[in-house]
Parts: structure tokens; sequence; C-alpha cells
């Protein structure tokens, strides 16, 4: 219920024009049911019966004249209609959507196309299903309510029984459809349960092969599905009771009807036009009504609640967004960080200096924790034990530019000035000649041009680089963020960035990063060393053999380093 | 086999709930076609008699009973049958996919099984629905016949021109759906690429800018759905007006048939009665688009089940040391012609550059993937005579990307049909230096594996616990330590060498030290095998070095 209270009841109050606007076209549009028995009743006993079938059809006329009107006020009652669901779905839509990406974004664990397709299925059933439940709600609440006030004038003791026994469906439906409704979550439970069982199965699907474990794996699968058979026939057998609860009393006043027409009509209370009108009212209208209300109302209210509830669970608060403040010396502290409780280090007790506009390279072999420490300089990740600070306290200076960058749909200006919007045809224009990417920029047709899908990685990354140069932050971390790029590219991207005077950290992935720095920070388990290139050469063996591993692996790319030195 | 018989062996698997369903949609549609003529002839019996209750008023009751207890049956027996095609579809699937094995299941199995599966289960359900829906309006068009011609041929006059409107509606809601679902697709692609860029948006600090972009389209959005309803608004009313106009059209023309005394006022409310079943006929478009629906799901299932499993004898594998023997083995364009020896007993480390077939090359080799082309065979049998279960009880592979299934640490390291015994468990729990670890655990070695708080490495080194728990006469382990912290990896190297003395064992690494412990290193460039050499041999070339990072 929490979804409907949360999107519909504000809705609802702030749209209560139109609420009442809708409920004046409905009891409009429900005329022609409240007097469809009535006029019958005259045609027949006033007409046809009575020798003058020009007064019958006269009296059908004024019966199609009212289906006219109902039909228009029908059609008046589609804008506020238009207006709740519109506005539901404006409400939903949005928060779905900050669900989904505050999700994303706080998890770092990137949920792909198929959660933002979800996203606006959820969305579209919303729609659909308030549209529906606000025609269902329309009509057949206000044509019950018509054909029984039109009962009730053609043959008021009709309402003896019409209204108790319609009281009693009501009042009867109410504890069934608890239990239904019970049962019902129980089955949706179990259906989750089935396709996450058949979603790990699948998933694992090369693990249960190799195992040899078919046999097992296809039990456990029929585990579930028996599961669900039993699931599914309890929530039948509640809705089968549902049927019963509400579709008995309904029925009966259509019985009551003809086992007590005799008596009525021969102590004159009713004639035949009036008997045929009174059976008008409950075959015509109450009979499908009573069966819209057994079939749709409950699942659809249902599943609308449910669908809205699973929206609503998870939106959450979009994050502060990150001021930069002044810079200063990075300073870490005896800083440690493990993924988990029960997890080995990755970073374990780093103390390290930078001074405000170093530029500092850090390598490693895999493993050793560089990205992690990209991210706890970055402020995303808190260590596990120690301190970070740069001078000017709690406000993040630190701009980190990940490996995979991320390109928004938009212009080439738009994606230049995103993290600086007030940036100037000039800046760009600079900061695009420093980084090396006014080609591409030309290329792609200047800066108001779209940006294509069709970038290659290198092309991502170059833009990316020079939205992080525009943005001008006080320390700047590239994490691997150029390996895309040619080694003359990359070089020109580093320096760019180490000629200003702000700090610079290179996550480095080619060996002739570390020589372009001031200093190398060298992360290796307890072998972790800082220093110059030279320094750490001489001193560190492991350094050494790394470096001489990374440069015959990479031996071109050495001997261009060299040269650029 | 085709979507039809698929759906026909669904229907039968419902039993007896299948029958009752289809009797029960023959007395729907036979009491719902009674019950105006009973309620007529019950009017005109009680207008006949003088003050007392008629026997002819009997049907009418009998057929309001019956009306409702179909319904409520109908309602059971309908999600009985549809449960039941369910699990049998998703079992028939199910099975097959696990036949198929990793390298042939399509990568849509997870959706057909689920999605394809639970449309498609609506089989009886739908087909019964129809059924009735049709009988009954058929059906009510013949009474009309019966009662008065000229009623029904009012209706069928009024046939044509609600059929035209229907269409166009259709049509013009049609027309507005597309521009809606376009700016759709635009969020979810907006979406999509942001949720990619989740990082870069964490990093920047920008989730509100972020939500803005992707919610920009909504503007689209909100022109499109004005122009539904205005559909609604300009076609929809004269929709329904119609109806109510048919049905008075009718009920004057059956007016003038009781003045002429061609009908009583019982026929009347039979004619009532009997419209609103004809008109049903104008909504058989539904239920035709419902069945084209199941048999569209269907048709994806049937294509799942009729991809062909890979080859698979019924030999078993002879008692015997170990030997593997790759003789000119292909698979696509990922491996070409690779020829290689693993002694029995021996340990062949395969290395390459990524992308260079070291996976590929390791499936074959343990008969989870089948070549395209040459053969695998150990100690003389080819693989892909040797029975399935047979196979996986003398190969063993650990993956770089473990998927631990099954309850608790300990049922998922000893995941198979013929669990190891726990002493076997607990000894690779401890090969794998990952049996601390579970000890720290909340409940040990009975901690379910579903929410186990581990970092890469630990679970790495549970799939490896995994591969060595079974007495396999071959361990294939594919980067099975690649996220392991270097301090640990060497004490895992350290056991696993003691583990594996005489077992046959192919290890795909990127490790140096485990190249230079392996008997022979098999060097992969490009899908094909530059050398087999010892790794002192091969150390010498820069390029050999390279990919060994």
């Amino acid at each position: 219920m929490s979804g409907v209270r949360r999107f519909v009841t504000p809705l609802l109050r702030e749209h209560r024009r139109e609420l009442v606007l809708l409920a004046g076209c409905a009891a409009v549009e429900a005329l022609p049911v409240l007097l469809s028995g009535q006029l019958v009743a005259a045609a027949l006993d006033r007409g046809f019966l009575a020798g003058s079938p020009a007064s019958g059809v006269a009296f059908l006329a004024v019966q199609a004249c009212v289906a006219v009107v109902g039909a228009l006020a029908g059609r008046q009652a589609v804008r506020p209609t238009a207006v709740l669901v519109e506005g539901l779905r404006d409400r939903v839509v949005e928060s779905a959507v900050h669900g989904a990406l505050v999700a994303a974004v706080s998890s770092d664990r990137p949920g792909g196309a198929g959660g933002a397709a979800r996203v606006t299925r959820q969305v579209e059933t919303v729609r659909v299903l308030a549209g529906s439940l606000l025609v269902v709600a329309r009509t057949v609440l206000f044509s019950l309510a018509a054909a029984v006030a039109g009962l009730a004038m053609l043959v008021p003791v009709a309402l003896v029984v019409t209204v108790p026994c319609l009281v009693l469906g009501a009042v009867a439906l109410v504890p069934v459809t608890r239990v239904w409704k019970a049962r019902y979550e129980e089955a949706l439970t179990v259906e989750e349960r089935l396709a996450e069982g058949v979603g790990r199965t699948l998933e694992g699907l090369r693990d249960v092969v190799a195992c040899g474990a078919t046999g097992r794996a296809a039990a456990e699968v029929d585990d579930l599905l028996r599961a669900q058979v039993v699931a599914r026939g309890r929530v039948a057998t509640a809705a089968a009771g549902r049927i019963g609860a509400f579709a008995v009393p309904a029925r009966l006043p259509l019985l009551a009807l003809l086992l007590g027409s005799p008596l009525l009509l021969s102590s004159g209370a009713v004639t035949p036009g009036t008997l045929v009108g009174a059976a008008t009212y409950l075959v015509v209208t109450v009979e499908p009504v009573t069966r819209t209300i057994v079939e749709a109302v409950g699942n659809l209210g249902l599943e609308f609640a449910a669908v809205l509830g699973r929206i609503a669970a998870h939106d959450r608060p979009v994050p502060p967004g990150r001021e930069r403040g002044p810079g200063g010396d990075l300073v870490l502290t005896d800083v440690g960080f493990r993924h988990g409780p029960h997890a080995q280090p990755v970073v374990d007790g780093l103390s390290v200096r930078v001074a405000a506009g170093e530029h500092v390279a850090v390598v490693g072999p895999t493993g050793t924790g560089k990205s992690s420490l990209a991210e706890l300089v970055a402020g995303l990740l808190p260590p596990s034990r120690g301190r970070i600070t740069l001078a000017g306290g709690s406000v993040s200076p630190v701009l980190l530019v990940p490996q995979d960058p991320y390109v928004v749909a938009g212009t080439v200006r738009e994606n230049l000035t995103y993290l600086r919007p007030t940036a100037n045809e000039a800046d760009i224009v600079s900061a695009a000649h420093a980084i090396g990417s006014s080609d591409l920029l030309t290329r792609l047709g200047g800066l108001d041009a779209a940006v294509p899908d069709t970038l290659s990685a290198g092309e991502r990354q170059l833009l990316v680089a020079t939205r992080a140069y525009l943005a001008d932050a006080p320390c700047t971390v590239l994490d691997e963020a150029t390996c895309h790029l040619d080694p003359d590219a990359e070089a020109r991207v580093e320096r760019a960035f180490s000629a200003r005077a702000t700090t610079l950290v290179v996550i480095a992935h080619r060996p002739a990063s570390p020589l372009r720095a001031d200093r190398v920070l060298y992360l290796d388990g307890p072998a972790t060393a800082i220093g110059t290139h030279d320094d750490l050469r001489a001193d560190s063996p492991a350094y050494r053999r790394f470096t001489d591993h990374w440069r015959t692996a990479s031996d071109p790319l050495v001997e261009h380093a060299d040269r650029a030195r | 086999m085709s979507a039809t018989r698929l759906l026909l062996d669904a229907a039968r698997a419902g039993g007896r709930w299948t029958a009752a369903l289809v009797g029960a949609a023959g007395c729907d549609a036979a009491s719902r076609l009674l019950l105006p003529a009973a309620l007529g002839a019950a009017l005109d019996a009680v207008l006949a008699s003088a003050g007392a209750v008629p026997w002819a008023v009997l049907p009418a009751v009998a057929a309001l009973v019956a009306v409702t207890a179909v319904e409520a049956a109908r309602e059971v027996a309908e999600a009985r049958t549809a449960a039941l095609a369910a699990r049998r579809l998703r079992d028939r699937a199910v099975r097959h996919v696990l036949r198929l094995g990793p390298a042939t299941a399509p990568a849509d199995a997870l959706g057909r099984v689920v999605e394809s599966a639970a449309v498609a289960s609506g089989v009886v359900p739908a087909v019964t629905a129809g059924f009735t829906s049709f009988a009954t309006s058929v059906g009510g068009l013949v009474a009309l016949v019966l009662v008065d011609v000229r009623v029904a041929a009012v209706v069928a006059l009024a046939t044509p021109p609600v059929w035209w409107l229907t269409r166009r509606f259709v049509g013009r809601v049609v027309a507005t759906t597309g521009g809606y679902q376009r700016a759709q697709s635009e969020i979810t692609a907006l979406l999509a690429a942001a949720v990619r860029g989740a990082r870069t948006i964490r990093a920047a600090g920008t989730t509100a800018g972020e939500v803005e972009r992707v919610l920009r389209p909504t503007a689209a959005l909100r022109r499109h759905g004005a122009r539904f309803w205005a559909a609604q608004r300009g076609v929809g009313w004269q929709l329904g007006l119609l109806t109510p106009l048919v049905q008075l059209a009718a009920l004057a023309t059956a007016g003038f048939g009781l003045a002429a005394g061609r009908l009583t006022p019982g026929d009347v409310l039979g004619v009532v009665g009997y419209l609103a079943l004809a008109l049903g006929l104008l909504r058989q478009s539904a239920l035709v688009g419902r069945l084209a629906q199941v048999h569209a799901s269907a048709a994806g299932l049937a294509g799942l089940l009729a991809l062909p499993p890979p080859p698979a004898g019924t030999a078993r594998i002879p008692p015997g040391p170990g030997e593997l023997r790759l003789r000119g083995v292909g698979v696509g364009s990922v491996l070409r012609d690779v020829d290689l020896v693993v002694a029995a007993g021996s340990t062949v480390a395969v290395v390459g550059a990524s992308g260079s077939g070291k996976s590929t090359l390791a499936a074959v080799a343990g008969g989870l993937v089948a070549p395209d082309r040459g053969s695998v065979s150990l100690d003389g049998v080819l693989l892909s005579d040797v029975d399935r279960s047979d196979l996986t009880r003398v190969i063993a592979h650990a993956f770089p990307k473990a998927v631990l299934l099954g309850t608790t640490v300990a049922d998922a390291v000893g995941y198979a049909d013929d669990p190891p015994p726990p002493a076997a468990v607990r000894s690779a729990l401890r090969v794998a230096v990952v049996d601390h670890v579970v000890d720290r655990l909340p409940l040990g070695a009975a901690t379910p594996v579903a929410d186990l708080p581990l970092s890469g490495g630990e679970h790495q080194r549970l799939g490896l616990a995994r591969a060595l728990s079974r007495d396999a006469r071959v361990l294939v382990l594919d980067e099975a330590t690649s996220a392991v912290d270097p301090a640990t990896a060497s004490a895992v190297d350290e056991a696993l060498a003691e583990r594996v003395r005489g077992v046959t064992t192919v290890v795909v690494t990127r490790s140096l030290s485990t190249a230079e412990r392996a008997d022979a290193v098999a060097w992969l460039e490009n899908g094909s095998l530059r050398a087999v050499a010892a790794h002192a041999e091969l150390v010498r070339d820069p390029a050999y070095r390279a990919v060994l990072a």
C-alpha cells in the first residue's frame, strides 16, 4: 500500500478539481442506465403492448437521446482521466529513474540495459492499469448505483431484496479477498523465487555441467515448479471463493424477482412492462457489472498496488552534488582498505604525502589496489582505517577520471562543459588545444554537433580528458583514463595536466607514464615504495624487476618513452 | 517439434484439470445461452399464471445457479491447467538447456524459460475462453434469428459500421503509440547509458543533473500521451454510443413484433439477453490476439527445444593414467588446428594474450565444449563417445568466475549429482587455502551460499575447492586464482602443487611462477599454438614474457 500512499494520494489531493469533474461526468454517463428499465417498461406498457407502437418507438427514441448525452459525458470524462493518468505517470517515471540511477551510482554495480528496460516496463504497466482502474471505477460503480436506483423507482419493493443482497455480497467479499490477497502475494513470492532459481541455474549452466550436477539442477528447478503449481492452485481456490461470495448475492435479486413476480403481478404492484424493465436492469447492467467486479477489479487493483510498491521501494533521495573546494597537499596517513570484513586488505598501512601541484604516477602489478587507491583518494570509498586529507577539509577537491568514460547523449559542448557548465567558447578551445582534441572536435562537426554513438574508445577518452581538463580541479586522478589513446596522444594529455599548478595522479598502464612523473608510487603489498623513477630503480629490487618486465613486454613503447624524455 | 505440438503437450500436462476446463467451457457456453431463453420462458409463464409460482421458473433458476457454479469452477481449472502447463514447459526447457550445455545454449534461454513459458502456459484457458466467447456470440445471433429474424437482421446491419469504427479507433491509437514508445525507448536508452556511466557520475557527483537528463524526453512522452487521449475522445465515444443504439434499434424491432403478436414479453426479455451475447462478436479480435501471443511464445520455446545438443555417446571411460590428446582441434575462429598431448600425471600451463583462445582450449580439453573440428581423447577414448555423467566424474573444472550453486557453502563445494564425501570437501577447502575463511563465516560451512560476504579472491578459492573436492583424473584450472592476492596465491600454488601430483592438469594462467612450475607450456597466439615447450626454453623470447604480465 505504501506505493499507493506515496504516489496516488498526493496526486488525488492535487487534482481535486479533476476528480469532481470525473464524478460529474460519470453521474451523467450513468443516466442511460438509470432510465433504461423505466423507458423499456414505458415502451412496452404504454406503447407496444398498448397497441400504440409509435409511442413505444418514441420512448425508445428518448432512451437513444439519453444514450447520446451519456456518451458525450463519457467523452468529457476523458480529459480529467488523462490528467490523472499522465500525472501519475509523470510522478512514477521520475521516481523510477531516480531509483535506478541512484542505485547504480551508489552501488557501483552497473545494472546494464536490462534494468533500464524494466523501469520503463513498470512505468507503462502503471499507466495502463491506472487508466483501466479509472474507467472501471467510473463505469462500474456509477452503473451499479444507477441500476439500483432505477430499479427502486420502477419496483420499489425490489429494493428490499436487492440492497441487502448487494451489501451482503460486498461484506462477504472482504474476508475472502483478504485470504485471496495473502495467497496472491505468496504466489508472487514463489514466482519470483522460481525465476531466481532458474536464473541462477542458467547463469551457472557451465558450472552445473562441469560439476556433473545436471540431474540435481533439474530436480531443484522442478521443486520450485511444483511449489508454484501448489501456490497458484491456492490462489485459484480463493478466487473461486470470491466469485461465490459476490456472484451469489448479486444474482439473488433476479431469482427473487422471478419467484416473487406472480405475487407482484396479482397484487397489481407490477405490470408486464415493468417486469421486463426490472429484469433489464438486472440482466443488462447488474449481471455484467458483477462479472467485472469479480474478474477485474481485484486483480487490477492488486497488481497496481504491487507495481507502485516496487517502484516506491527502489526510490531513494539523490545524493548531494560534489563541490570541489581549494586544493593543497594530499596526505594519506596509515590508510588501509579491504573489500569485506574477512577479505585480505587491498591497501595496507599506506602513508604518502603528495605536494600540491605534484605529478605522481602509480604503478604496480594487477590486484595490488591501484584502482581502489584512486577511489579512496577521490573520497568514493571510505578507508577501512587511517586518514586521507587534502587541505580544504571535508569537501573533496579531487576529480577522478575512470577508465570507462561516460559520454552523455547530447552535444559536444554539453559533454565538454559537463563538469563546468559556465565554461565559455574560448575556455573550451584552449582546453581542446592543450589536450590535443581540436582535430576530434572539428571532425565531430563543432561544439554544437551531437556526439555520435559510434565514437571509438580512444575518441571517448580524448573527449572526457578534455572535459576533465576544463574542470580545472585542484587534484585530478586519471585511472587508466588514457589507455585507449596512442602513446603520443597519451603523453600530450598527461603533459597538459602536469603543466598546470594543480596536482595530478596517474594510475599508469604503460612504462612511459612513470618516466614523465615527478615521483612514482609503486604499489606491491609489502614492497610498496615511493620516490623518483631513478631512486626506485636504484633502491627497490621489486620495482626494478617490475619495470624490466614491463619494458621487455612492450619494447617499442619504452623506446618511445625514452625518446620523449 | 512444432509450436502447436508443444502446446498440445502442455495441455496434456493439465490432465484431468484440462478435461474439467474443457467441460466447464462447454457448460459455461450452454448455461449462458440457455439463460435468456429460460428467463423469457419464466416471465411468460409468470404472466400467464394467476398468482402461483409456475414450474417454468425452474429452468431459469437452474441456469442462474449453473452460470455461477461454472464461473467458480472455471477459475480453479484455468489456474490449475495453466500452472501445470507452465511446469511442463519450463521443465522441458530447463532440461533441454542443461543438455545443450554452456556452448550451445542461447543467450536468451532464461527469458524463454520464464517469460515465454508463462505466456504459452495460458494455452488451455485462452482456447477455452475463445471457444466460450465465440460459441456464445454465434449462439446469441442464432438465437436472435430463431426468436425474430428481423431483430437479427438489425444486428447484422449494425455490424459493419462497428467493425469500421473499431478499426479506425485501433488505427488511431496505434498511430499514437508509435511516438509514445519512441519517447519511452529514448528514456530507456538514456537511463541505460547513465547506468553504464555510473562510475563517472559518482566521481563527478552529477546524479541530480543526470536524473534530469534522463527525464528530458518526458515532455515528448506527455505530448504523445495527450494524443492517445485525444484519439479516445475523438473515436472512443462514438464506439461507446453504437452498442446502446444497436440495442435500442433491436428493441424497437422486437417491440413491433410484440405489438403484432409475433412475440411475447418473455421473448423481448430473451432478445435483450441474446443481444448482449451476440454483440460479443465484436470483441473477438482481443481473443485472437491472445491466442496469437500464446502461439508466438510457444514458437520461441519450440525453437529452443529444436536446438541439437552436442554429441554424446554411451561409452564409459576405462581406468587409465589420464593421458589427454587434442588432435587438430578447432572451435569457430577462436581456436585453430591445436595439437596437444598432456602426458598422464603432468601439468601443462596454457598461456597467451587475452583473446588468444585460452579459455576455449581449456573448455574443449575438459569436454565442456565439443570442438567443431578435430578430436579430444582421454586414455584413448574419444570424449564425444563418452557418457556425459561419466565425463564429469573423471574431469573437474575451476573457472575465473565460479557461479556457486547449492544451499550452503559445503553443499556448493560438493555440488554434484553424486556428491563427494564431506572429508574430501574439507580437504579441498584446505588446499584452496579458504578453510579459515569458511571457519570465520557466521555458520561456518553451513552458511547459506546466497549471501556470502566474500571478496572476489575468496569466492574464486571456493570455486577452486569445488574442483579439487572431486576425485578427478584430469583437472582443468582456468585462471582459477587470478583475483587472489599475491601472498595467498603463492600459498595456494604450494598446496596445489602437492595436491595435483600425479593428476593430469591443464592450467590457464598469466602467472610466471605457475608457468615456471608446469611440466610444459602451451603458448597460444590468435587461436593457434605458437609453441609447446618448457618455460625455461620459452622465457628467452620477449614476446613470451609479455604474455605473462
